[in-house]
């Protein structure tokens, strides 16, 4: 009993923390927002750390896959940004000197992520917990490879037909798509350093398996969302059946006008 | 919606969404799925995504009811959604329910399969993150006007 309230203090209350942080951020008060970006930052460091505070839960595990997977995810997401805000785009951020530097991290962290599947070497992040390979790394790299090759061939051949001044877009999206495809088609035929091909194979076939559950069960909360809102604006009388507003309404939208508009007040 | 996007287009594209899949189901020639466990964390993983989506969902309806001089019906409605996800959750994750996988009791699968949602959510934002990201770092220079 004493263990579960510590699983609850140092696990899920952390994880419910960044939850509500992000749920905060829909708020429409600054101090709301930055209250919730705290409360966010607090409960990733408190879970990030229950695989040492609670390493008797199962779910701990979880908690150690984001810590050893958050150098090469980093690299990754931090390096396309910096390439990004690089390029000859008007929203510049960086010198056009660091472009390369960020392709350069995107590329280094892809290669960390694979490195930790196919050699075990103690300087690598570590794919094991209590001394087998993570049941959370096997669904997380599978999931993720199969996503990424999924949604960079399809995008490549979307962009084709949407985008103007992308032609080299398309070009790039499949050949990332058909790296990360080998690499799966590879994962599936060799043995990695912690999980053998077949192992590799039922997880990433179960994976599919999750991103059609996850997309339907996503999708038909977004439809029945849209079917609630739906139902209560249909039923709204229509603009020119609208009485006129009262004074109230008035007074609302004047002082609404008055905080909108710029420039110095009349002395 | 652009005119170059027709049904047919859309189609190719699901396809070239599926294909890395079904280029693994060809390799495994049925030998290696458990395809009884497939089915369970299809379930698993629709009823989860549908429960918390739901639920954030439901906030959000808060803040809609708010900019419609506050009615109870679009929230009481998304709030009746969000609750069938948890019944229903409940009901199939009774000893021996049809959800159940390789974990003791109902509230260690119902707690499993939150923190499978988690990382496999976090796996396809990352994809999705990166799909975007590489798309965009390779967008060119506007072309002067050359008259």
């Amino acid at each position: 009993m004493e263990n579960d309230f510590e699983v609850a203090l140092l696990l899920w209350a952390p994880l419910g923390f960044v939850f509500l942080s992000l749920g905060l951020q829909f708020r429409k008060d600054s101090s709301s927002k930055k209250f919730g970006k705290v409360l966010g930052v607090i409960g990733f460091l408190l879970f990030g750390a229950s695989f040492l505070t609670v390493p008797s839960s199962p779910s701990a595990a979880s908690s150690s896959l984001l810590v050893n997977i958050l150098p090469s995810l980093g690299l990754m997401v931090i390096g396309l940004y910096i390439a990004l805000f690089a390029g000859e785009i008007p929203v510049k951020r960086f010198p056009s000197k660091l472009r390369p530097v960020g392709l350069l991290m995107f590329v280094t962290g892809f290669a960390l992520f694979e490195a930790m599947h196919w050699t075990d070497h103690p300087l690598l992040p570590s794919t094991m917990w209590e001394g087998e390979s993570n049941r959370f790394w096997m669904i997380f790299r599978p999931t993720f490879l199969l996503a990424m090759s999924s949604f960079l061939l399809a995008s490549g051949y979307l962009v084709n037909l949407i985008g103007q001044r992308i032609s080299q877009t398309s070009k790039v999206l499949y050949i990332t798509g058909g790296v990360s495809s080998v690499l799966l088609i590879l994962s599936v035929m060799f043995n990695g350093s912690s999980m053998t091909s077949d192992e590799f194979h039922n997880s990433v076939l179960l994976a599919a398996s999750d991103i059609l559950g996850f997309i339907s069960g996503v999708g038909l909360t977004i439809l029945v969302f849209g079917l609630t809102i739906w139902q209560y604006e249909r039923k709204r009388p229509g603009l020119d059946r609208l009485p006129p507003p009262d004074q109230e309404q008035l007074n609302i939208a004047a002082e609404i006008v008055r905080n909108n508009i710029g420039g110095e007040e009349d002395e | 919606m652009n005119k170059r996007i027709t049904p047919l287009r859309l189609v190719i594209a699901g396809l070239l969404f599926l294909l890395p899949t079904l280029i693994l189901v060809l390799l495994s020639k049925g030998s290696v799925y458990d395809s009884e466990r497939g089915l369970i964390r299809f379930a698993n993983a629709f009823l989860t995504s549908y429960t918390l989506a739901s639920i954030f969902l439901v906030l959000n309806m808060f803040q809609y009811s708010k900019s419609r001089r506050q009615p109870t019906a679009p929230w009481v409605s998304m709030v009746f959604a969000a609750i069938l996800g948890v019944l229903v959750t409940f009901l199939l994750t009774a000893q021996g329910g049809f959800l159940m996988e390789e974990n003791g009791s109902r509230r260690a699968q119902i707690l499993y399969n939150i923190i499978h949602f988690i990382v496999s959510s976090l796996a396809i934002m990352v994809a999705i993150g990166i799909t975007v990201l590489i798309s965009f770092v390779n967008l060119e220079a506007k072309e002067e006007n050359k008259s």
